[in-house]
Order: C-alpha cells, then structure tokens, then sequence
C-alpha cells in the first residue's frame, strides 16, 4: 500500500459521510417504540444526523485532501531518499537539478523501474551541459512518456510472468 | 523473444554495434544514435527484456569524485550481437528491396522543356 495514502484517504472522504449517515438512522430507528412517536423522532434525529455528518464530511474531506496532497508528498520524499541511499547520490544537487514534473512521473512506473529511471535521467539530465540541452532532454524525457509508462509495464508484467513460471 | 525492428531500435543497436566490446552510458547512446534521450529508455528496456543488451551501474564513488550521479552502462550480450548484426543486415536487405519495388516519383524520361531546349 505505499503510496496509497492519497487514494485512501479519498475514499474515506468519499463513504465515511455515507457510513456515519446509515448508523446514525439505524439508532433513531431503534429508538421508535411507536409510530406516534416517529414524527418527534425524525425531527431530532434529521438534525443530529445532519449535524454530526456534516462536521465528520468537512472532517473527512479535510483528512482526503491532505491525504492526496501530503500523501503523495511523503511518497516522493520517500522515494526520493530510496534514491539518494540506493545509489548513494549527493541528494541536493542531484534533486535540484531534476524537474519535480519527472518525480511525479517516475510515480506511474514500478517501483524498482521507477528508481532506475529517475536515476538515469538525474545522470543524464546532470550531463546535459547548458540550460538549452537540458530543457530539450526534459521535455523529450515528458513527451515520451505515454511510451515508457507502456514498456516498462509490460517489461514488468512479462518478467513477473517468467519468474512465476520458473 | 521477437522484437520489432523500427528505426529507432535499429539506431540504437547501430550504436552499440559500432564497438561491441565498449560500454556505452545514456548519452552516449543519445550521441551515437541520434535519438532523443526520452526515446532511447524504452528501446533499451525493450532490448534487456529480450537478453540482446546487458547493464551494469557504474561505481557511486567514480562518479562522486566527479560530481556527477552514477551512469548506468549497456553493453550488447554474445547472443545480442549475432542477432543485432542479423537484424540490421536484414533490415537493410528490406530497405534495399523495397526501393527497388518502390517506382520512381518522377519520370526519367526527358521534360518537354528538357525537350524544346
């Protein structure tokens, strides 16, 4: 589940409000003895309901977006420190150098691929000379994307596959 | 495993070709071969996935004394090689034929201003 943060806390944002609805009704509806007092009931409880879901959706949501935002944060960060001991890479220089656009790309990749990759292109991307040359390497590494998300998903799932057959 | 011989596979193996027994690094595959570094990532994964090409991480510290982050190094395999050279003379076979079947885009004859001048 790593890296998942986010998406997770989407979810909760998403059912938590429809949860909390269904057992807030289930114990208003326990409380009706009779039908006379239904109508008292439902009034109070309409309220209460209302309330406590509202307070735990804005909750909720506030959690999902953090989540999303501070989630995918800790993930890079993590990524990004899997890196630098993996290689053993002078972590500042290497990370101010690579655009954060091609962190979040390195994400849609597999994991081992991932470092890999961004490995190369924070060598290549260092090599690349002047800002001109750089610039053009950045948005050939962007442009070519769709294609190395591909591959290397492919080269993955093909590789698992063998594994799994020897 | 088959793999599809398109330009840029073919440049890429061109350049590791150009001496087999040397180690190439990223950029100077970009160099060698005239693609953009984006397209060359996908080409090499494709050619480890299929055994023609090995790599092999440089030494963090060889590349810290020259403060630059690792390269990481290819190399075309025994098997890679024969089939790298197969494949390219095949391809160039292809191209050949196909030019020959290609009819010409303009008539040879001569213009019939060639032809008042």
């Amino acid at each position: 589940m790593r890296g998942d943060e986010g998406r997770i806390g989407g979810i909760a944002a998403f059912f938590c409000p429809i949860i909390i609805w269904a057992v807030c009704l289930g114990v208003f509806g326990g409380m009706l003895t009779s039908l006379d007092d239904l109508f008292i009931y439902l009034r109070y409880a309409f309220i209460v309901v209302f309330v406590v879901a509202s307070v735990v959706a804005i909750g909720v949501a506030i959690f999902g977006t953090l989540g999303i935002l501070f989630g995918g944060e800790l993930h890079l960060s993590r990524r990004r420190r899997r890196l630098d001991q993996h290689h053993a890479l002078q972590g500042d220089k290497v990370l101010h150098q690579t655009p954060r656009t091609l962190y979040w790309m390195c994400r849609l990749l597999p994991k081992d691929e991932a470092i890999a990759w961004l490995t190369e292109v924070a060598s290549s991307l260092a090599e690349a000379g002047d800002k001109g040359t750089r610039r053009r390497y950045i948005y050939s590494y962007l442009r070519t994307s769709p294609l190395l998300i591909w591959t290397s998903w492919i080269e993955y799932l093909r590789d698992s596959y063998h594994k799994e057959l020897s | 495993m088959g793999l599809r011989m398109t330009v840029g596979v073919q440049a890429v193996l061109g350049a590791l070709l150009q001496d087999p027994d040397t180690e190439l690094y990223g950029l100077e595959i970009v160099k060698a071969s005239g693609l953009e570094p984006g397209t060359i990532y996908p080409i090499l994964q494709r050619l480890r996935g299929a055994g023609w090409v090995s790599d092999r991480w440089e030494d963090p510290e060889a590349g810290r004394t020259e403060g630059r982050p690792p390269r990481r190094y290819y190399r075309l395999t025994i098997e890679g090689r024969a089939r790298a050279i197969h494949a390219l003379q095949h391809g160039r076979d292809r191209s050949r034929l196909s030019s020959l079947l290609t009819p010409p885009k303009y008539p040879t004859g001569p213009t019939p201003e060639a032809g008042s001048a």
